[in-house]
């Protein structure tokens, strides 16, 4: 055990790669202490930046486990100099503490230090601070000026690691929340149906696109509900912002109309004259609604397309058939020719929308095949009777193995799947 | 839990015989009524999770092995099963007061259950669960890792095949200092693949990782810079490098030597290429571990798969060789097949 920090470059060796891993600062804080406490001392206090009101801590015995525990700002002047260290205009330098300067409770319980206590900040520039406490326990020898100096440079370190971390934390909290009101919403109540849907972004890491679908509460007399899948062009945070609206705009306008084609018609006016001209989008819009007495009819179900593959529908017998509406791409000409279709959906029978990303995804053995429409049929004709969520995750699952791991446009599903005879799903 | 529901035996391969029975049925109301009836009668909730909706399933994955069932009826239990997984969610509220944990399937792994029961299981015993679900590829893994302090990642491959992208996962999570433990069918029966990649820990059930992230010597105190473990040698890249145009060649020879090939309809083409392809990503996964097992374990499963729809075993057997043919440079890659055709054929 004494051959600790017999080279110096140990611990700063051991923090270039532990601190330069991790971009949250809870952990970072972790990592200090266990570092400091494996490598230098017995014991090991690291007084991080608030969280809130009040500040993150973690503390560290030799032999035992880091743990977490908060303090108040106030709780700081218990320390003689703990404060100013923290935050003040040369923090990283380091400083010599009595031992009874400072109070037990600080310390992981049961610790005593002999001699000296070690005290150093870890700047953050991007505001607030940190400072690590430490000390060697009685029979150890006295930390020396080298060790100090070691000390600070780690420090100085950590505190970058911290700088980067709530730079990242900042960003993260915009994105979350930015991000939240692009992911699709739960599903809300749809009589008559089961509805599933499934997206797989072309970014794995921002979760979001130009890809996305929506399936509105029942509106209208008779109540119907509407559902959308579009694709607009492009990919990742631009196409994202786009869709942003588009989506805005649909959730608004189906409360007024819910005939398809009118749906697409005034949102292609939109784009027309409040898009930025370089960008279209291509849709699938839907209305359904069940049926029949006490709705045991079938589930019908209108649709019409704008530049959009036409959905696809599983019926009982197997068969797998395309919906026959066209028409052309939204948001890029005034003269919108549509031609919408009617299907009805037995129980049990399916409709799957989805976008082109499916379909071109590439990948097979040989990586450079496109997925195509004649797989995506087969893949649909060897679900029948599977729940709607089962549905879109084996499809999911399919492409997923067809590319394997390679890149691939954004993609989403929506399945409809008309309730199933004598059950509830 | 009231004494008499402690003291109560509760006859749990009867009950998950009849929660079998549910599934076969395709009756997703009674299967989940089952559940919700036995936690209503305070079963503990645990065991209604291991003992009957995952003993079934697994009953369910043999009838699939053993062509009784199809790949739809074995999907479509499966999400009963899930539903029934839910309920128990639903029902059961616990306050966490253990720590945070992030529970994952490998990018490319789509056997979810077995994670989101682990994930139900955590949860139940004290822990905040993050469950991020099928398939979580890298990125997405580190996003997550960054932005939340877990103290601990627990990592799920039911596929061998997984195995390179798990290693990708472990280092991911090492590097941002979060310990891993793993499980599943692709870490194979000991604990020696997942040391291989670098995991912290391997369980072999839900209920042994539970007790060992809660035990006396987890998590596990890093002592000094720990750089990654390195994996995928050289015959392993190489095969990688020309996965595509060996898939290729494989299929032109196997129509060379089985005539009936030559008359293939499209769809059984590409089966047969789906299929020479996975023996190609096995080879693949047991070089990279340097672990032969990982192949012949994959070769006794498929004998058994088609032996069991009365298929010959040649017809795997075929693809070992000419692949032996088409690697003359891969000694190691030509003994896993070696292994393999032996293991196949026993």
């Amino acid at each position: 055990m004494d051959e600790r920090l017999c080279c110096p470059d140990r611990l700063l060796a051991a923090a270039g790669i532990a601190l330069t891993g991790s971009l949250n600062r809870r952990r970072i804080l972790r990592t200090v202490v266990e570092l400091v406490v494996t490598q230098v001392a017995d014991a090991a206090v690291a007084v991080g930046p608030t969280d809130g009101r009040r500040l993150d801590c973690v503390r560290m015995l030799a032999g035992g486990r880091a743990a977490r525990f908060q303090l108040d700002p106030h709780e700081l002047d218990a320390v003689a100099g703990l404060a100013q260290v923290r935050s003040g205009p040369n923090p990283a330098l380091g400083q010599r503490v009595p031992a009874a300067a400072v109070p037990d409770w600080l310390w992981p319980p049961g610790f005593r230090p002999a001699g000296e206590a070690l005290l150093v900040g870890m700047p953050i520039a991007a505001g607030g601070g940190s400072a690590l406490l430490l000390a060697r326990g009685p029979g150890r020898p006295p930390l020396h000026n080298e060790e100090l100096a070691t000390l600070q440079t780690f420090a100085a370190q950590a505190g970058q690691a911290l700088t980067a971390a709530a730079l990242y934390h900042e960003q993260g909290e915009a994105m979350a929340i930015l991000r939240a009101e692009l992911l699709p919403l739960p599903l809300p109540p749809t009589p008559g149906a089961e509805v599933a849907g499934g997206f797989q972004p072309a970014e794995h890491g921002l979760q979001i696109g130009g890809d996305f679908y929506d399936v509105f509460p029942p509106t209208g007399d008779p109540a119907r509900n509407v559902v959308v899948l579009g694709d607009v062009s492009g990919k990742g945070a631009p196409a994202a912002a786009l869709t942003g609206k588009v989506r805005q705009s649909l959730r608004v306008l189906q409360l007024v109309e819910q005939r398809p084609t009118e749906l697409l018609r005034v949102l292609n006016d939109a784009l027309l004259r409040y898009g930025e001209g370089d960008r279209f989008v291509t849709m699938v819009v839907g209305a359904m609604r069940p049926s029949g007495h006490h709705h045991r009819g079938p589930l019908e179900l209108t649709v019409a397309t704008g530049g959009h593959p036409p959905p696809l529908v599983l019926r009982s017998d197997g068969s797998v058939a395309e919906i026959p509406a066209a028409g052309a791409l939204i948001g890029v000409t005034t003269n919108l020719r549509m031609r919408q279709a009617t299907v009805e959906l037995a129980p049990g029978e399916m409709c799957l929308l989805y976008s082109d990303g499916l379909t071109e995804a590439p990948g097979g053995p040989t990586g450079r095949e496109r997925y195509g429409d004649r797989r995506l049929r087969q893949a649909l004709a060897s679900c029948p009777g599977m729940p709607a969520g089962a549905t879109v995750e084996r499809l999911q699952q399919l492409v997923s193995e067809w590319v394997r791991g390679g890149d691939h446009d954004d993609i989403a599903l929506l399945v409809i799947r008309a309730q199933p005879a004598g059950g509830s799903a | 839990m009231t004494a008499s529901a402690s003291r109560r035996v509760w006859p749990w391969r009867d009950l998950s015989a009849e929660f079998l029975a549910l599934l076969k049925a395709a009756d997703e109301p009674a299967a989940v009524g089952l559940v919700t009836g036995l936690l209503r009668d305070r079963a503990p909730a645990e065991r209604v999770l291991l003992d009957v909706i995952a003993a079934a399933q697994a009953a369910v994955g043999q009838l699939w092995a053993e062509d009784r069932w199809s790949v739809a009826r074995e999907h479509a239990a499966t999400a009963i099963s899930g539903r029934a997984v839910a309920a128990v969610a639903e029902r059961i509220e616990t306050r966490p007061c253990r720590g945070r944990l992030t529970v994952a399937c490998v990018d490319g792994e789509w056997h979810a259950l077995p994670a989101r029961i682990l994930a139900e299981v955590l949860r139940l015993r004290g822990w905040q669960v993050d469950f991020l679900g099928a398939s979580v590829s890298g990125r997405q893994l580190v996003t997550h890792l960054q932005q939340t302090d877990a103290d601990a990642l627990a990592l799920s491959c039911m596929l061998a095949t997984g195995l390179p992208h798990a290693h990708a996962a472990i280092t991911a999570a090492t590097s941002a200092g979060v310990p891993v433990i793993v499980g599943g069918r692709g870490f194979g029966l000991d604990g020696q693949r997942a040391a291989m990649l670098g995991a912290d820990a391997w369980a072999p059930t839900a209920a042994a990782a539970a007790d060992r992230l809660a035990g006396p010597d987890w998590p596990p105190v890093r002592t000094g810079p720990r750089l990654p473990t390195p994996g995928g040698g050289g015959e392993y890249a190489q095969i990688q490098q020309r996965r595509g145009s060996l898939v290729e060649a494989a299929v032109r020879r196997l129509t060379e030597l089985l005539p009936p090939v030559r008359s293939y309809r499209r769809e059984q083409l590409g089966s047969t290429e789906e299929d020479l392809a996975y023996i190609l990503d096995f080879l693949a996964a047991a070089l990279y571990v340097e672990d032969p097992t990982v192949f012949t374990e994959f070769a006794e499963w498929t004998a058994g798969i088609l032996a069991a729809r009365g298929l010959p075993v040649a017809a795997f057997t075929a693809g070992l060789d000419i692949y032996r043919e088409l690697l003359p440079d891969c000694p190691q890659a030509g003994a896993v097949l070696t292994a393999g055709r032996a293991a196949a054929t026993r």
